[in-house]
């Protein structure tokens, strides 16, 4: 912002030493790009290479003066060629015979384009996807996968929280399995909304067997968030007969889900239990170095330059879903852009909270309580009381640590809210419970969904 | 600055200079061009800040110096003129120009105010070819390319180096033509190369080096302008800044169906047959049963149909396709050998042209959906 206001001042001036016609040529499109503090350098950046000898030899001695009226620190001036985001200077074409008539002629397949046969979108690849402590299980899991299709972990399935990276992984381990074993291994990627959708058109066409053809003479079988098959009768049988067909003949099957399948309460258990034969990975929220990661990656792939500054600030503060950052990197980006300028503290606040309203909402002790008690069906006043029954007692140590992890409350505090408890005890819950997620996965699971159901309120 | 020309070396000059005039919108200077003589050397350059031509011509040098001279006037008054030599000079900032019998004077502007031509001369040249060879390979590749404002990644000649030789690639999302050059020199540090050459450069490159002949040019690229040098003229462009498309993947590796016809007689067929052709440029193509030839046909309901049976060398089964005839003769013509061969996957697949007698240049068409 700084060095925009400084330009456009510096621009002023030289706008009244110059004539107008120079002017629109040369200056119109320049601009300040950094001030080296300690050397006293400012780099000016300028549309081409004409333009960049131009100032250097005509105006120096004009753009050093103006910015030494503004910024006596500055020592001397570098020029440097900027590609701006601008349309293209029209050409004329000359060669007019070459003229198109809109004609419907098909065009070449330039742009990457999804595999009609696999459903896959080429976008996705392993490369692409980045690893940390949160999704390195999953990452060797689909790696081994890969390796050995139909062998090793049979089916997999990797579960986590919205905006994590299944997708991406998923249709990454498509795209490689078809690319590694080209035509002898057939790959299918559908969502499960997808699949019902095909279970409803052949039971109304009266074409099972079209459906039954499609779906198992694949070699691997990638269904995406699988929790949307739960409770509809029809689909889950028929997923389950195809599920079963695909595992006899050592077909990979690979499913994706946003909780456990233990989770999934609409599940039938004879599904439950397949799933759970297999290998079950979990994609966790990353963690700080990750998104700093994930958002380096982004800039290079978009090519455009942020400040260190920014990029750290947007990671320490989107932390919960990788689709978010995305999308407050997107603004930023397009802020800057369109602005033409730096973007300052107050606008990035108010894009990372108009993108990720949940993680800025305040929430209460009250709201913690509740949504423990809701999600245990239990009483709240039960929570605070003494009953001291065991499908009481987890449940409010749950509602302790949830106050003790996410608001910081004191311990004296979180004894007061409920129910007049000794800070020790409070304690001893909050160790046994953090302890406890690390051995216990369906608690953990529970903490999770909690949470969600906390962040979505 | 004072200098005697010989007429021819000067129109020669100036029609090399004329398309870098500038339309003079915003900087009317850019209407003009600069004559510099210097020691024995006289060169004129002419710019539109897009590109920017500089070419060198023999003269005699009477007094060094430099002017800046209306482009339109002096070229109507250089074409027009009926002697040998044409003397040149500048008094008292205005251009005088006289012959025997002839004199002219011309308002000029001063030389510091016409741009300063960026330079690349301090780096080693990139990759070496002959003048013709760099002209034919734009040429062939030109033919595929369109100007495009939505895209302007593929409004130009893409060109890149791979082991060793140097590729162009032109096309508008419905062929492309890629051409290979093998008898390139390239220096170590041109093997990164990709650069995008807006369509408007190609074209002024073409023209300048096909007059050029076997003489060596030399190519220059860095991140933003490329040169082009031979000896006597320099053209400085800016290249469009983007990606261009992977389009290795679209050109088929394997090919089902070749056909193989007379280039000529298949020309006569596309042009013949196209007569008959409705808005959307439409001719049938098919390869017959006894794979002996192949037919070509169009028709259209208010004015007739006809077909025009081509004899062809054919492998593999029988096929029936659409074409958009423009882009199927142009691919034709694009080529230099007797026989062209036209590999077919599939009707809606790309269908790559080559010729044996040409190797090094590939055509790849769309067919239109039937």
């Amino acid at each position: 912002m700084q060095h925009h206001e400084l330009w456009q001042a510096v621009l002023g001036e030289i706008e009244l030493q110059i004539s107008k016609p120079n002017f629109l040529t040369w200056m119109k499109h320049s601009q300040l790009i950094e001030k080296k503090e300690e050397s006293g350098v400012a780099l000016v950046g300028l549309p081409n290479n004409f333009a960049k000898e131009w100032v250097k030899n005509r105006y120096h001695k004009i753009i050093l003066g103006s910015l030494r009226n503004f910024d006596s620190s500055i020592k001397n001036v570098t020029y440097a060629v900027v590609h701006q985001n601008t349309a293209p200077i029209k050409e004329v074409v000359s060669a007019s015979d070459k003229k198109h008539d809109d004609s419907p002629n098909t065009p070449l397949p330039l742009e990457l384009k999804i595999d009609p046969k696999s459903n896959l979108n080429p976008k996705y690849d392993l490369s692409s996807f980045i690893v940390g402590s949160s999704n390195e299980l999953a990452y060797a899991a689909i790696q081994a996968v890969i390796k050995d299709v139909g062998k090793k972990y049979n089916p997999l399935f990797v579960y986590g929280g919205v905006g994590l990276g299944k997708t991406h992984l998923l249709q990454a381990a498509g795209n490689e399995i078809s690319h590694i074993y080209k035509r002898s291994v057939s790959v299918l990627y559908v969502t499960s909304e997808k699949f019902l959708n095909d279970v409803v058109s052949s039971i109304r066409n009266k074409r099972m067997e079209d459906m039954k053809k499609k779906y198992r003479d694949v070699d691997v079988l990638i269904i995406d968030d699988i929790q949307f098959i739960g409770g509809k009768a029809t689909t889950e049988q028929e997923f389950f007969h195809t599920f079963n067909a695909l595992y006899e003949h050592n077909k990979q099957i690979i499913l994706s889900s946003d909780r456990a399948p233990s989770a999934i309460p609409t599940l039938e258990e004879r599904l439950r239990s397949r799933f759970e034969g297999g290998m079950i990975v979990d994609i966790a929220y990353p963690d700080y170095e990750m998104r700093l990661a994930i958002l380096k990656t982004k800039i290079q792939n978009q090519r455009v330059i942020m400040d260190e500054k920014t990029i750290e600030y947007i990671a320490s503060k989107v932390q919960r879903n990788i689709r978010e950052l995305e999308g407050v990197l997107n603004k930023v980006v397009f802020y800057t852009q369109y602005k033409d300028s730096l973007i300052d503290q107050k606008k990035l606040d108010e894009i990372i909270n108009e993108t990720t309203h949940v993680s800025s909402r305040n929430i209460t002790a009250q709201e913690v309580i509740k949504s423990v008690a809701d999600f245990f069906e239990v009483p709240v006043n039960d929570l605070i009381n003494r009953s001291r029954k065991k499908e009481i007692v987890e449940p409010r140590q749950i509602a302790m640590y949830l106050l003790r992890d996410m608001l910081k409350l004191s311990y004296p505090h979180i004894g007061e809210k409920l129910g007049k408890r000794d800070h020790t005890t409070v304690i001893h819950a909050c160790e046994k419970i953090s302890k406890d997620i690390m051995q216990n996965s369906p608690l953990n699971q529970k903490i999770i969904l909690i949470k969600e159901r906390l962040f979505k309120t | 600055m004072k200098i005697i020309v010989l007429k021819s070396n000067f129109l020669e000059a100036l029609s090399a200079v004329e398309r870098a005039i500038g339309s003079g919108s915003n900087l009317p200077v850019l209407k003009n061009f600069l004559l510099r003589s210097e020691g024995s050397k006289i060169t004129a350059v002419s710019t539109n800040l897009e590109l920017a031509i500089t070419y060198t011509f023999s003269g005699k040098v009477v007094e060094n110096g430099e002017a800046v001279i209306p482009f339109s006037v002096l070229y109507s008054i250089v074409r027009n003129i009926n002697s040998e030599r044409i003397t040149v000079e500048l008094k008292n900032k205005k251009v005088v120009v006289t012959t025997d019998n002839y004199e002219a004077t011309i308002q000029g502007y001063d030389s510091k105010e016409y741009p300063i031509i960026p330079n690349l001369h301090d780096r080693v040249p990139k990759i070496t070819m002959t003048a013709g060879n760099l002209a034919r390979a734009l040429e062939n590749t030109i033919i595929a390319t369109q100007f495009s404002e939505i895209r302007p990644e593929i409004s130009g000649i893409f060109a890149k180096i791979d082991s060793g030789a140097v590729f162009f690639v032109g096309t508008d999302s419905f062929r492309l033509a890629e051409k290979k050059i093998e008898d390139a020199r390239c220096s170590e540090e041109s093997s990164d190369v990709k650069a995008i050459i807006p369509l408007r450069t190609a074209e002024e490159v073409i023209r300048i080096m096909a007059a050029q002949g076997e003489s060596d040019v030399y190519i220059q690229f860095d991140s933003t302008q490329v040169l082009f040098k031979t000896e006597n003229v320099e053209i400085i462009s800016r290249l469009i800044d983007g990606n261009f498309p992977e389009y290795t993947p679209i050109i088929p590796t394997q090919t089902n169906i070749e056909v193989t016809v007379s280039r000529h007689e298949f020309v006569n067929a596309v042009k013949l047959t196209s007569a008959f052709s409705g808005k959307m440029n439409d001719i049938a193509f098919s390869v017959g049963e006894n794979g002996k030839h192949i037919e070509l046909s169009s028709s259209d309901a208010a004015t007739g149909e006809n077909t025009y049976k081509v004899p062809a060398k054919v492998k593999g089964d029988k096929i029936s396709l659409v074409f958009n005839w423009k882009y199927l003769l142009e691919g034709a013509k694009v080529f230099s050998g007797e026989e062209i061969t036209l590999g077919i996957n599939a009707p809606e697949k790309p269908v790559k042209i080559k010729s044996a007698g040409d190797p090094s240049l590939v055509y790849v068409v769309m067919p239109i959906k039937n």
